[in-house]
């Protein structure tokens, strides 16, 4: 039983479905959809497991110091992660979903938006496996800029509703993704928190950078 | 008050060193925090080391024990302990080649001046043993012994301060029908907490405790750890322990020792959760010790 190598295989298989989710609803490709919603079944079952080897520990060692923020991080980030999965799950449905609504032109901000979170989220899982307190810190650094392109879509949504009101559904489902997106990267962030708590026993939620 | 016999300080006082003898290294630096709840100091130790014969055993401490909170030490096997303890009521007076020097206060009692009366400290400073050490007397004996030494009670006033005492050590619903029955027919459990009250009947302001639930089973060693926790409110108290969990449970302040030397001393919570010394973070993870 290894919870280190369980939760980085969480955190590789957890990567590798926001990115497919992101993929499919960028490209409409809404046949991809079904697969990815079915994957998240097996993020379920890696959840339940990492947490039955912390639980598992904290009975059986009592873990202190290193050890115990090691467990506890572990806890919080293997629930980030659940959440996540869910919400890349929500992008894939979106993407059937939009196949069926009046095509409208995305706005730009939105591929931005993604990479971003995508990076954000890859960093968070980085710093998790190579310890690096720093690069989780620029994780945090990044949220910003993804709640400032979120706001960018919103104004963009604002002007182009009224304007095309036969996409409206469409208009609505990138609001939508947009949100997930967006809580994405607030999940990924609080992974970045939980690992400089891991490294260096400082909660720094509800700080400033 | 733990020890019956009363013993003369001119008779039993261990020499002090006149000088400090060369040592090898100079100690790691110490990192200090004050407690969470800070207290005032109850025990300022400055600059303790301890010798048996040519084996220096405590190694320039320097560290405040807080009042009416509890102090947790820990450590390996050998790093200085119990040597610690016994030094707070002198009981080291007793030890051959026994000797120390530096500075350690209880308020303004010089506990190292070789002219203090021990029996008036030991009543100040109880101690509470790892093994239960109860007289082989009755249970109301056993509690009744010590004041009894410091002063001349009615019957009635004695017979109160036996029921507060035992109160206070969560006994007395238990013992209260049989206070005259042997104090060797409790269970080892009871037993601990008949010496701890004990120690209490004496009203100390201190209450040393070496390792006192490591010979008893998990439910006696839950009651101890209650009872500490109870008790905390009033004593000061100093406990050796092997246990990291119980530490953990039930001390305010913990102080790592290593080889007689002083590793880190600081809030409970923050040793154990984020200790600023590599050589602390090993050993409360079982790494080594």
């Amino acid at each position: 039983m290894s919870i280190r190598r369980s939760i980085l295989s969480m955190g590789a298989a957890v990567e590798e479905l926001v990115r497919e989710s992101f993929t499919i609803f960028l490209n409409r490709d809404a046949d991809a959809a079904e697969a990815i919603i079915q994957r998240d079944r097996s993020i379920d079952e890696m959840d339940v497991r990492v947490e039955t080897e912390c639980v598992t520990v904290l009975a059986r060692f009592q873990p202190v110091a290193r050890d115990l923020r090691f467990v506890l991080a572990v806890l919080r980030i293997e629930n980030d992660l659940e959440r996540i999965a869910d919400l890349a799950k929500g992008v894939a449905k979106r993407t059937i979903d939009d196949d069926h609504h009046a095509p409208i032109e995305r706005p730009a901000a939105l591929s931005l938006m993604i990479e971003h979170t995508t990076a954000m989220l890859s960093d968070a899982l980085r710093a998790l496996a190579d310890r690096d307190a720093d690069l989780a810190r620029r994780v945090r650094g990044s949220d910003q800029i993804v709640d400032d392109l979120q706001t960018r879509i919103y104004e963009w949504a604002t002007s182009q509703i009224p304007a095309h009101t036969e996409a409206t559904a469409a208009a609505i489902s990138i609001l939508s993704v947009t949100r997930a997106v967006e809580r994405i990267a607030d999940l990924s962030t609080n992974i970045g928190e939980d690992v400089i708590f891991m490294i260096e026993g400082r909660i720094v939620r509800h700080t400033q950078i | 008050m733990t020890d019956p016999a009363p013993i003369s300080a001119a008779r039993t006082h261990a020499e002090r060193s006149p000088a400090r003898p060369a040592r090898s290294a100079p100690p790691a630096p110490v990192s200090i925090a004050p407690p969470s709840e800070p207290t005032e100091t109850a025990i300022a130790v400055g600059g303790f080391s301890a010798w048996y014969g040519d084996f220096l055993a405590l190694d320039d401490l320097t560290f405040d024990i807080p009042r009416q909170r509890v102090t947790s030490l820990i450590g390996p096997s050998g790093c200085g302990k119990s040597t610690f303890l016994w030094w707070i009521n002198r009981m080291n007076d007793l030890v051959d080649g026994a000797r120390c020097d530096g500075r350690m206060s209880l308020g303004d009692v010089d506990l190292l001046d070789r002219k203090l009366d021990v029996v008036d400290l030991r009543r100040r400073v109880g101690m509470v043993f790892q093994k239960p050490n109860p007289f082989p007397k009755s249970i109301y004996n056993n509690i009744a012994f010590g004041p009894r030494l410091h002063a001349k009670w009615r019957r009635s006033d004695l017979d109160d301060l036996v029921e507060r005492s035992l109160r206070q050590a969560a006994l007395w619903d238990e013992v209260k029908d049989r206070l005259h029955k042997s104090a060797l027919s409790l269970s080892g459990g009871q037993q601990q907490r008949l010496c701890i009250a004990r120690a209490l009947a004496v009203e100390p302001d201190v209450l040393l405790m070496d390792e006192p639930a490591s010979a008893l089973d998990p439910k006696s060693t839950s009651r101890i750890e209650d009872l500490i926790r109870a008790l905390r409110d009033d004593y000061t108290i100093v406990i050796v322990t092997h246990n990291m969990q119980q530490a953990a449970r039930i001390s305010d302040q913990t102080v790592f020792f290593y080889e007689g030397r002083l590793i880190e001393w600081g809030p409970t919570t923050e040793l154990f959760t984020n200790p600023r010394e590599s050589q602390t973070e090993d050993y409360v993870t079982g790494r080594f010790g």
